[in-house]
Order: structure tokens, then sequence, then C-alpha cells
């Protein structure tokens, strides 16, 4: 064998390492086409409406559904930081994998005023083309004013985390919350 | 065939091979560090008993299923079920639900069969659930599975429930339909568990095999490996066999420490003649070039049966919970014939992919020269890569340090044969290899020396141990008994003075074993809550009379197995755990076995 196949072998051994341990650990995609969301009719209690028509300077769209726990549990931390930074340009979109029936009486009891969008059927393909093949939940992306993707996490987000958010695109402040409430 | 086109399919071989060894590399580590499937985190598998519907979720560790999001129906109209009855599950606080009731590990749902369909033997099935997993935080979309359960049309028809007399076909035909369904389905979950610590590992010993041969053809290559997974199978079929006459798991027999330290001699002798220290054949000067090829081969053939005879022993016990999922049917009806049948199509299945690579290997495998012997010596470096694997079910063995010896050594090794004169690019490539190698071995050393175990996370005794300064590191005070007499002396005297007990099954070769007695029996918090049990440890370390005694009065298959008596003597059935359990999930199981 000559040399050239040998380093072209080493070299496509390196590139199969490579891609082998991208797939191993692929949980999100990438490969994200965003207009899926943006433009899809989700219902509302107050009829139809789109992401798109709802973008702030910044937005964060939230997948989530009832059954899911760490959804739930995030909710509140949503809500407190909407509220803090509504103001300043934040929003926050919450898309429900869901029905209103089963959500309703959770969404009042955390109090939940940032808007929430219902996408029972359509919600799983939309995560699927929004870069999350899996389906799996919460899954949140984090949107500029024009709709482009800055952030994609898949699993909770903290206080932490929106707060640098807020503190990098809209030069908000916000002071840590006290853990004890 | 042109060179050109010869190379370029030695490339593409090489790179599968390298693709599914490294996405699978994961396996090798017992920490999950990226969330399956939906379909591997969450398996179901039905049957029916009489006229009830039983449903078995098998919950990989880490993830959990939602109690109030499991359905069952049927896709035939005629068929209805009555309500469906859940295990005990965890409760789990919920700030905006209240409690909410999940299953870890497993969760085995029933529900009786109000309407059975007038024709056919089989009920399609359409089962949802829910689930999630725990550490990453993350939930899976709505699952839906459809499966087809075989009922017996007799039983069905018949008001009162089937009695002791034996299960009655109503035709050949039935017995046909499902004996063919329950193969394929086993051949099915063997190659699902290609992928698994189950069968990884035998994928070096098999390239080391098919390496030290000379000038191996791809079809010999490939023949080479037809043997070893023949050797698997016979092997399967006879455990089968043994199953379904008997009932009994096999699984402790496989991991006993003779057969182990075979398979680790064995291995060690493929190295050694990997490394050219003798060769497994005749000296040429005795045989003619066509004698010595057929001997060659017969000699090649038989030695790889016997290693897949042999490493087959030792891995399969890494298949139990599926395999005895697998097993269910024979040993519920005592069919050798059909265990036998099962078992070996487990087998063929898992070979395929060891078939595979035997003839990736004949493409990739450079014929003859200076090459070939590095080759062969990596390949060598492999094998005992695996026999450390291997001997490190014992326990008693420094794992660590052995890899880090054998790390070491490849380490340097790969440095030194790129003295040779070759293209400074590729030198530098493999020098680069060499350094990350020797790194990773002087880890495995610090590790080893500071008594970690986990050659992927080499370096996690010195955090642990780190951690624990501020926990106790104090064992619990367990009864360790080896015996039935001695456990019934223990269970007696805790029922006399009105004592609940913990019976824990473990043994020196289980590795779940050994991590949760370092773990999570060490915690303050388990010590605390235990204080008022009796703690008994079955050691089942050796397989004899007594430990199978011990195992058949408890109904156990074998360790990891986590047991709660009540202060009456009566088992918490419905608690009773297989496999590893964090701190969390310990007390929480504990908090409902509380008197």
């Amino acid at each position: 064998m000559s040399v050239q196949n040998k380093i072209l072998i080493a070299l496509i051994a390196v590139t199969a390492f490579v891609v082998g341990v991208a797939l191993n650990s692929a949980k999100v995609s990438d490969d994200i086409d965003i207009s899926a969301l943006l433009t899809a009719e989700l219902s509302t209690e107050n009829g139809p409406a789109t992401v798109n028509e709802q973008l702030e300077k910044l937005t964060l769209v939230n997948f989530w559904a009832s059954w899911c726990s760490p959804c739930r549990e995030e909710m509140p931390i949503f809500e407190t930081m909407y509220r803090s930074a509504k103001s300043e340009g934040f929003q926050i979109i919450g898309i429900a994998v869901d029905s209103p029936e089963k959500t309703q009486a959770m969404l009042d009891s955390m109090g939940i005023t940032y808007p929430i969008l219902y996408a029972e059927q359509t919600g799983m393909e939309i995560m699927e083309l929004s870069g999350n093949p899996q389906g799996l939940m919460p899954y949140s992306l984090l949107l500029d004013e024009n709709g482009k993707v800055l952030e994609q996490v898949l699993g909770k987000i903290d206080e932490r985390q929106i707060a640098a958010w807020l503190d990098e695109s809209l030069a908000v402040k916000i002071a840590p919350q006290a853990e004890a409430e | 065939m042109t060179p050109i086109l010869k190379n370029l399919i030695r490339l593409a071989s090489l790179l599968l091979l390298t693709l599914a060894l490294t996405a699978n590399a994961q396996f090798w580590s017992k920490k999950q560090d990226t969330l399956l499937p939906g379909e591997e985190a969450f398996a179901v598998t039905a049957q029916i008993v009489g006229q009830q519907l039983k449903v078995y979720w098998t919950i990989a560790s880490d993830y959990y299923m939602y109690r109030d999001q499991f359905s069952i129906s049927s896709t035939n109209p005629e068929v209805q079920f009555g309500e469906l009855v859940f295990p005990e599950g965890v409760v789990e606080d919920d700030p905006e639900f209240g409690e909410v009731v999940v299953y870890f590990y497993n969760a085995e749902l029933s529900a009786p069969i109000v309407n059975f369909p007038g024709t056919g033997s089989q009920i399609e099935l359409v089962i949802k659930a829910q689930g999630c997993n725990k550490p990453v935080g993350v939930c899976y979309p709505p699952q839906t599975r459809t499966l087809m359960v075989d009922f017996d049309p007799v039983a069905a028809s018949s008001a009162a429930p089937i009695s002791a007399a034996p299960q009655k076909f109503s035709s050949a035909d039935s017995v046909e339909k499902t004996f063919w369904g329950y193969v394929l389905a086993a051949f099915g979950a063997g190659i699902l568990l290609s992928f698994t610590p189950c069968v990884l590992p035998m994928i070096p010993i098999l390239l080391g095999i098919i390496a030290g041969q000379q000038n191996p053809s791809k079809l010999k290559s490939g023949w080479l490996a037809a043997c070893y997974v023949a050797g698997t199978v016979l092997v399967y079929a006879i455990a089968g066999w043994f199953a379904g006459l008997s009932g009994t798991q096999l699984q402790a027999y496989f991991q006993s420490p003779w057969v182990i330290g075979t398979i680790c001699l064995l291995l060690i002798g493929l190295a050694a003649s990997l490394f050219g220290a003798f060769k497994i054949q005749l000296p040429s000067s005795i045989q003619t070039k066509l004698n010595n090829t057929a001997v060659n081969t017969r000699s090649a053939s038989v030695s790889s049966f016997i290693l897949g005879v042999i490493s087959s022993l030792v891995v399969g016990a890494c298949v139990s919970p599926i395999l005895i999922l697998t097993l269910g049917a024979a040993i519920s009806k005592g069919d050798p014939v059909l265990g036998s049948a099962i078992m070996s199509a487990m087998a063929l299945g898992m070979g395929t992919l060891l078939i595979l690579v035997g003839f990736g290997a004949g493409w990739i495998l450079p014929k003859a020269g200076a090459w070939m012997k590095q080759i062969q010596v990596i390949f060598g470096f492999m094998v005992l890569g695996v026999g450390i694997y291997i001997a490190s079910f014992l326990g008693t063995v420094p794992t660590l340090l052995l890899w880090a010896a054998l790390l070491m050594w490849a380490g340097f090794y790969i440095w030194h044969i790129t003295e040779a004169d070759i293209d400074p690019l590729l030198r530098s490539a493999m020098k680069a290899v060499s350094v990350a190698i020797l790194i990773w071995g002087g880890m495995a050393l610090v590790g080893g020396v500071n008594g970690g175990e986990s050659i992927m996370q080499p370096l996690e005794s010195l955090s642990l141990s780190q951690n624990s300064k501020t926990s106790t590191t104090k064992k619990l005070p367990f009864q360790q008994v080896t015996t039935l007499s001695e456990a019934q002396a223990v269970l007696n005297n805790a029922k006399a003075s009105n004592q609940p007990v913990l019976v824990d099954f473990y043994a020196d070769w289980c590795l779940d074993c050994k991590r949760m007695a370092k773990t999570t029996f060490t915690e303050p918090e388990v010590h605390e809550a235990l204080s008022n049990w009796q703690l008994l440890e079955v050691d089942v370390t050796l397989t004899n009379e007594d430990s199978e005694a011990v195992k058949q009065f408890f109904d156990v298959f074998g360790p990891p197995a986590t047991l709660f008596i009540k202060k009456n003597g009566e088992e918490h059935a419905d608690l009773r755990q297989y496999g590893y359990m964090k701190k969390s999930d310990f007390l929480a199981i504990l908090e409902k076995a509380q008197p």
C-alpha cells in the first residue's frame, strides 16, 4: 500500500471517528428550519395566532406539555423573568403540545401570563423541523426580533441563563432572585 | 478487480467499521451521557395469561414513566379490557399537580380481558405511555407501540380460569405460528443487542483471530466469523434447552471465576500469538502447501469455534434481562425445544454483526508485509483489553492498573513503530495517537492507585474521594450469608423482634452491586433510614447448591436484587428492585416500605 493510501486511510479513520462521536451525542440537530415554527397557525384563547406576529426584540419559544414534569418546573421561572423584562422587549411564547382542557387549570394555578399557543396535533412536527428530531421536551429556542435562532436548548433553563441572555441581547440587568421564597 | 477499486472497497469497509465502533463506544461506559431513542429507553412486551393481559414495561436506568399516562387498547373493536391495574410506584411531589406516581426500572400492568375476539388466536394491542429522563430533565413524546399477543382460544372461551390442566392448543396451526413468532422475535432481539456490551467485546476477539491468520481471504475471514458465531449459537441452544426443561436461570453459571479465568488465559494466548510469540499452525516444512492451508483453516476454524463457545459463556450474562423476557415463554411452557430455538435465534441475531465484521475484516486487512505485523500487534493489544474487561467481572482484579499497563505498553509501541521511515504526516498523526494513549494510561494509573475502577472515568475516584470526606465511608452492617439456613435464621430473628428486613443479593462479579455498596450504601442518610432494619446480604458470588437454594427461596434471578421484607415476614413484592439504585431512588422506595 502506498504512502498516500495510508494517509488517506488515517484521514478517513479520523473522520469516521469524529462523525461517530457526533452521531453518538446528537440530541438536537443544528439543521433548523425555523419557518414552520414562525408561520404555523396555532390556536389560542383568542383565536388563531402565529409565533411571527408575537415576536419582540428577544423571544424565548418554549415547547411543553402538561404531563412533562421538567417543563412544569421551569415555567414559574419563565413567568418571573417575563414579568421583570417584558417592558424591555423580552417575550416568552409557550407552545403547548397539548390541549387547552388539560392545561388550563395548571396555567391558572401557576399564574402564567405570557402567551400560550396550542399545537396539540402539529407540535411534534414543528419541533422536528425546528431542530429537535426526537421530539423531546422541554425544548426552547431563543429568537431575535427577525426570528433568527440565537440559542437552542434541550432540557430545563435556569434563571441565570435567562439573565445572561437578557444582559447580552437587551442590556437588561436582573438581580438574581433570593433562593428562599 | 483494479487495485484502485480494491482499495476503495477497503477504505469503505474501514470507514463503516470505525463508525460503528465509535458510535457505540459509549456502551463501554456505564454512564449514559446521551439520550436513548424512545424505543430503547422504554421497551414493552405483553402476554396473555388466562384471561388477564399483562404488559411489562422495561425502563432504562435513569428513566421513568408516568402511571397516569399508560393506556391499552386494541385495534380489534371486539376486544374489551377491564380497568388497568398498576403496581405501586414511586410518589413524586409535583409543585402543581401534587403527588404524581412514576415508575423506575420496570412497570408491570395488568388488565382483565372482558371480551375476546370470536376468531383467531392473536390480539393486536395499541399501548400508549409517556416517560422522561431524570438526570437530563427531558421528556419523550407520547410513545405508542403496537404489539401482537397470542391467546389460547380454549382458555379464552371457558369462563373458568385455567386450572392446573396443561394448556391445549386448538390446532397445530396456532402452535406453529406461536413457535415461529417467538423465534423471529428472539432473532430481532439478538440484532438489537448487537451494539451492547453483550456483543461488542466479541468484536476485538474475532478480529484477533482473523488477524492471526496468514493471508486471510475475504471468504476465510467470513468463514472464521461464522465458526465463531456457531460456537455462540451452540452455547445458547444448550442454555435454552435447560431453561425450557428446568425453568432455571442460567446467568450465574456463566460467570464463575473458572470460566472467566479460562477465557482470560485463552485471550492472553491469542494476544501472545498476535505478538509473534508463536504461531497457531504447523511448521510448513512438514506439510505440503496445499495440506498446510487446509490444516490451518481447519485448526483456525476449530479455535474460532471454541473461542465463540467460551466468550458467549462469559458475556452471555449481560443479556440476562432481555434473555429472561424472551425465554419467559419457553420457561412458562416448560418446552426445551422452544427454549433452544429461541436462544439459538437470539444468538444468530447477535452474530449477524459479527459475521459482517468478519467479512469486513477480510477486505481491510493487508495481505502481507511489515504493515501486517504491526496491525497484528495492535489487535493483540485490543484482545488483551477485552481480557481486562472480562477479568473486571471478578472484582478482585485491580482493573485500572491493568489498563494503565496495557495503555502505556500500547502507547509506547505505537510511538516506537513511528520511528520507521514513513511519511512525516502519518508519523505525526501516529505520534499524536500514541501520546493520547499514554496520557490516558497515565490517568488510569493515577486513578487505579486511588482506588478507581472505570476506565472511561479513570479519575472519578479522585473527585469521589473529595466528596466522601463529608459523608461517612462506613459500610452498612450487613449480616452476610451464603446458605438458605443462615438466611432463614436472620429472617426468623427479625420476625421475632418485629423488625423489617432488607435483603440484598450481592456477588463479587456484579459491578452494579459493588457500585451500590460503595455509593448508595455509604450515604449517612441511608444509614439513618435503615437504622431499625435488619440487613441481610446474600452473597451469591459462587454458584453452587447453596446459592441456588437461596435464589429459589426468594425467587430471585440473580444480583443485583434488593428485597424488602415486612415485620410480619412477608415481602413487599411490588417494591422488589433489580439493578443499581441511586440514593434518592433507594430512599424513595424505602420510604414506602417503612412500616
